[in-house]
């Protein structure tokens, strides 16, 4: 008696897979395409130097044949075509050549950089998101109250400070009690693995903090935009209809719509963890890759600026890359596409 | 055809919205409202009317910004002055509501039958295998093949979405079936489509079915009893045959000769002058007055009550039940 | 929020004001931007003492006559600090306006236009999108001479890519509008329909966005100016921090010369968020209700005259 009405759905079953699959190669293919612009312009950038690289080198008491054995070195003599050839060449090798200030491999040096840089980007990140999603939820449950004033108010003034002063201020109100700069005591040469992790750790906790309080905001006000706007589709009302807790409808209709945005922003925010990093690690003198950026300034270490300005351009290329896989497993929508 | 022990009661609703500026809109004022079992009552009238408002009402799906005042009752429990958790207990199991057409009503990140399953876990119908089996019964009910249940919102045309919502509501075999004009954003084939499943079923289930619609031939065909409601209050209420054929109130009148009737000979088409009053102002005396055709001096100073006219049958006109000639 | 065609400028006077009654965090941040704009403006003609000008010791801590104390080279610090204003607002607000000139352009270009002029620029923003900031910010200016004219540019460089995807987005909308097609129909002129019918719609999100670019870009010059990189003739809020911080403040403990530099960049920073914020919001409304929320319907008891 119930005619099975020809219902057609406008996606078929193999077509969601289709789908997926043409979204990724189509942002693989973008990411790609983008990591070879980079690379050039990355070339042509410090090509494009006023003068010439080996003349601006800060090592004081070059000669003049010096200058022009350093040049030849680093095949500044050549034309640029044959220069980019080559360039490309040595980044195929993974050679980024070498620091002028050290004269140790740039890809060594910037791999311990990165070392150093990583546990406190991640960790302030952890603190930034834990203080973002929970001022900016509960902000938006408690729309017009004090707590959405206060909060949002807080994540603001704190997002407006600049990082430097932040630290700045931290290890003022700090002093004493918690070291002020460096990653480690210099002096803890023979002690055990576990007063050297302390240690390591009592370091890591003011610049983390510093990351944590300077970038909790921009989380905050997005999540509670976003969890305001899902608060009001129609959908959250049919939970609120089919009987559903308060609670039940946000945890299971809600949350899960409202953190699409702010996944994709934690994804892409990775890639930029590094840049975010560099005024943190001069205040706290944290040896990592915005430390060396630093350092390479003001030595004009052109090899290691290069170096270092290629690793944060393509990571945040993979991280928006990262950011879109993630996005199209969390949202069904993508993949009919 | 009133049972003595109506399913849904509503007596002397009141609603009013805060307005952003500081005032207040009143949008129902003084509904009454009965539904038997197995009834089907039509609710009518233009835009802002205030009968959405009323259904969500009924369900108590009200924002914050809102206030109510009176009573409803469901299985004749009184739920309104118990607030949202009074209201709750009764949602899906004993009142369910399939939304507007055009609205977004399923979440757009889970799947078809999660969204059906949910609520047989919630109300402890079915849990488990036995939960999917009903989504599968429930779904082939409203005529829609097994597979839908594993798709999402997207994937889905207008009128599926809407059987989607039908299934769902019918879910924890309710006894009261809302229904929020279901087919307005429909093209018309669809829509007739989802009207039949929609007839069909509450003839098979002995659902109880209030239907908000601005279709009038729909809802002549039909409902048991139709409410013609008119900023914010009912203004007639009876069978098809006393509303259509014997109306009472010159704005019912004027609503089913304003819709176009292709057999009906005429050459020109009837439209209402004037709208509907705002509701965010106090109105004294009869709301339709500026756009009623029968309108006298006694009319600006009285709002008329509903007046019985036959068995089953009122208007809330003074005139109503007299002969008088429109001007 | 007024629309720009109203008539009347009284009545526009006054529906400002009333949007700035309701709406408390647009006061504030115009408050804070309009204080600090009449310091950069006026404030170096009442500085009490000079830049160059030593008045005590060593980082001497503040007294009634040096509020803020002396920075180390025993200069008085309230009259640095008011100098810093100039500059610093000088670099924000021309770097926002530049930037967002520049991005404006690039949107309705490619938004009026589109085609391949609009693969092509959204091609370049996308890229420029994607460069981190500040490096890219500090090898460009590694590679210029530092000066005032040259930070306005690179912060600039950098910051008119989010306001040309906006507008982009904006224009692509507006386009497809009656009142456009109705002109192009007619025979309009593209200069004239971008100037009569396009531009006027999307001044508020101009406005927004330069309010919000100011608080981007008094941040760079800070971090610029604090990495070695900024005009060293010049004095600026981010040049005193890092003066502070190259000259050991801290373990000297002088929290004067530390803490209001960038007390004020912050204000700054706040100020034009929550008024850049309000525009943006009076210019595109998404008023909203909550299907579910902490607090519920309430309910009244039946009213007196139940029957009106």
């Amino acid at each position: 008696m119930a005619a099975v009405v020809a219902a057609t759905p406008r996606a078929g079953t193999g077509s969601a897979l289709r789908g997926s699959v043409g979204y990724l190669t189509r942002r693989l293919a973008v990411a790609l395409v983008t990591v070879v612009v980079a690379v050039s312009a990355n070339f042509l950038l410090f090509r494009a130097v006023p003068g010439d690289a080996a003349s601006m080198v800060k090592v004081p008491g070059l000669s003049a044949a010096e200058r022009m054995q350093i040049r030849a070195d680093f095949g500044l003599d050549q034309p640029v075509g044959s220069q980019y050839l080559h360039y490309l060449g040595q980044l195929a090798h993974g050679n980024l050549g070498i620091s002028f200030e050290n004269r140790k491999p740039v890809t060594a040096n910037l791999w311990q950089a990165v070392a150093n840089t990583m546990p406190m980007v991640l960790l302030g990140t952890v603190f930034a998101l834990v203080a973002g999603m929970a001022t900016g939820l509960i902000a938006a449950w408690r729309r017009g109250t004090v707590l959405d004033a206060g909060g949002l108010g807080a994540a603001l003034a704190f997002y407006a400070m600049p990082a430097q002063w932040l630290g700045l201020m931290l290890i003022l109100l700090a002093a004493g009690h918690l070291p002020s700069g460096g990653i480690s005591d210099v002096f803890l040469t023979d002690a055990d693995w576990w007063a050297r992790t302390a240690d390591h750790l009592r370091h890591l906790l003011l610049p983390a903090l510093t990351f944590g309080l300077a970038s909790y905001g921009q989380y905050a006000v997005i999540i509670r935009t976003s969890m305001l706007e899902t608060l009001g589709e129609d959908y959250v009302l049919t939970a609120r209809a089919k009987g559903f807790s308060n609670w039940s409808v946000v945890r299971r209709h809600a949350l899960p719509n409202a953190m699409l945005p702010i996944t994709t922003l934690i994804a892409m925010s990775l890639g930029l963890l590094v840049s975010g990093a560099i005024l943190i690690e001069t205040v706290f003198s944290w040896p990592g890759v915005g430390l060396a950026v630093y350092d390479a300034v003001k030595a004009r270490d052109y090899p290691m600026l290069e170096g270092a300005f290629l690793l944060l351009t393509v990571s945040v290329i993979l991280c928006n890359l990262l950011a879109d896989l993630v996005y199209l497993r969390l949202d069904p929508r993508i993949r009919s596409a | 055809m009133t049972e003595s022990s109506p399913l849904l009661e509503a007596s002397d609703l009141n609603v009013w919205f805060d307005l952003p500026d500081g005032g207040e809109l009143h949008a129902l004022r003084g509904v009454d409202l009965r539904v038997g079992s197995r009834e089907k009552l039509g609710i009518v009238g233009e835009s802002g009317c205030g009968k959405s408002t009323l259904l969500m009402t009924l369900m108590g799906l009200l924002p914050p910004s809102a206030s109510a005042s009176g009573s409803i009752r469901i299985s004749g429990q009184e739920v309104l002055t118990g607030g949202e958790r009074a209201f709750r207990i009764h949602r899906w199991k004993d009142i369910a509501v399939v939304f507007q057409g055009a609205m977004n009503a399923l979440n757009p990140v889970m799947r078809i039958g999660r969204q059906i399953t949910e609520v047989l876990e919630l109300h402890d119908v079915a849990t488990g295998p036995a939960a999917e089996a009903r989504a599968r019964d429930l779904v082939t009910l409203v005529g829609l093949p097994d597979d839908i249940l594993r798709r999402y919102n997207h994937e889905l045309s207008g009128g599926m979405r809407q059987r989607v919502s039908l299934a769902m509501a019918l879910a924890c075999e309710p006894q009261v079936l809302l229904a929020d004009e279901p087919t307005t954003a429909l093209d018309v084939m669809v829509a007739a489509q989802v009207l039949g499943v929609i007839d069909r079923l509450t003839r098979e289930l002995d659902l109880a079915l209030v239907l908000v619609t601005h279709d009038l031939p729909l809802v002549t065909r039909t409902c048991d009893r139709i409410q013609v409601m008119y900023a914010g209050k009912v203004v007639e209420t009876g069978t098809p045959a006393d509303v259509y054929h014997r109306s009472e109130h010159p704005y019912t009148r004027l609503l089913f000769a304003a819709t176009a009737d292709v057999h009906s000979g005429r050459e020109e088409l009837v439209s209402i002058a004037g709208s509907p009053p705002r509701l965010d102002e106090p109105v004294t005396g009869c709301a339709f007055l500026p756009r009623c055709p029968m309108a006298r001096e006694e009319c600006m100073t009285e709002a008329p009550q509903l007046l019985q006219v036959a068995s089953g049958h009122a208007a809330a006109c003074r005139f109503a039940g007299q002969k008088v000639r429109m001007s | 929020m007024p629309p720009p065609s109203s008539l009347n400028a009284a009545k526009v006077a006054r529906r400002w004001l009333t949007w700035l009654r309701q709406n408390p965090a647009a006061l504030i941040g115009g408050a804070l931007l309009t204080a600090f704009a009449v310091l950069a403006l006026f404030g170096p003609l009442l500085t009490p003492f000079g830049i160059d000008q030593r008045v005590g010791p060593v980082y001497g801590a503040p007294s009634p006559a040096h509020p803020l104390g002396l920075d180390d080279s025993g200069v008085d610090m309230l009259s640095l600090l008011i100098a810093g204003t100039r500059i610093s607002m000088l670099v924000g607000f021309a770097a926002s306006m530049v930037s967002v000139l520049v991005g404006g352009f690039v949107g309705v270009t490619a938004g009026y236009v589109g085609g391949w002029v609009d693969t092509a620029l959204m091609r370049i923003t996308d890229y420029f999108i994607v460069i981190p900031a500040l490096p890219l910010m500090i090898v460009v200016a590694t590679v210029w001479a530092p000066s005032v004219v040259h930070m306005v540019l690179i912060i600039a460089l950098l910051l008119w890519t989010s306001t040309a995807r906006l507008i982009r987005a904006q224009v692509l909308a507006l386009k497809e509008r009656v009142s456009v097609r109705r002109a192009r129909a007619i025979g309009a002129g593209h200069a004239r329909i971008v100037l009569r019918h396009i531009v006027p719609d999307i001044v508020g999100l101009l406005v927004a966005t330069t309010v919000l670019a100011v608080s981007v870009a008094v941040f760079f010059e800070a971090a610029l100016s604090f990495l070695g990189l900024g005009d060293p003739a010049t004095v600026s809020w981010g040049r005193l921090i890092q003066i502070a911080f190259e000259r050991t403040a801290i373990s000297s403990g002088a929290w004067w010369a530390i803490i209001p530099p960038g007390l004020c960049i912050a204000l700054v920073v706040l100020g034009s968020s929550l008024l850049g914020t309000a525009i943006q919001h009076a210019a595109n409304p998404k008023a909203g209700i909550a299907h579910v929320s902490s607090r519920t319907f309430r309910i009244r008891p039946v009213p007196e005259a139940s029957r009106d």
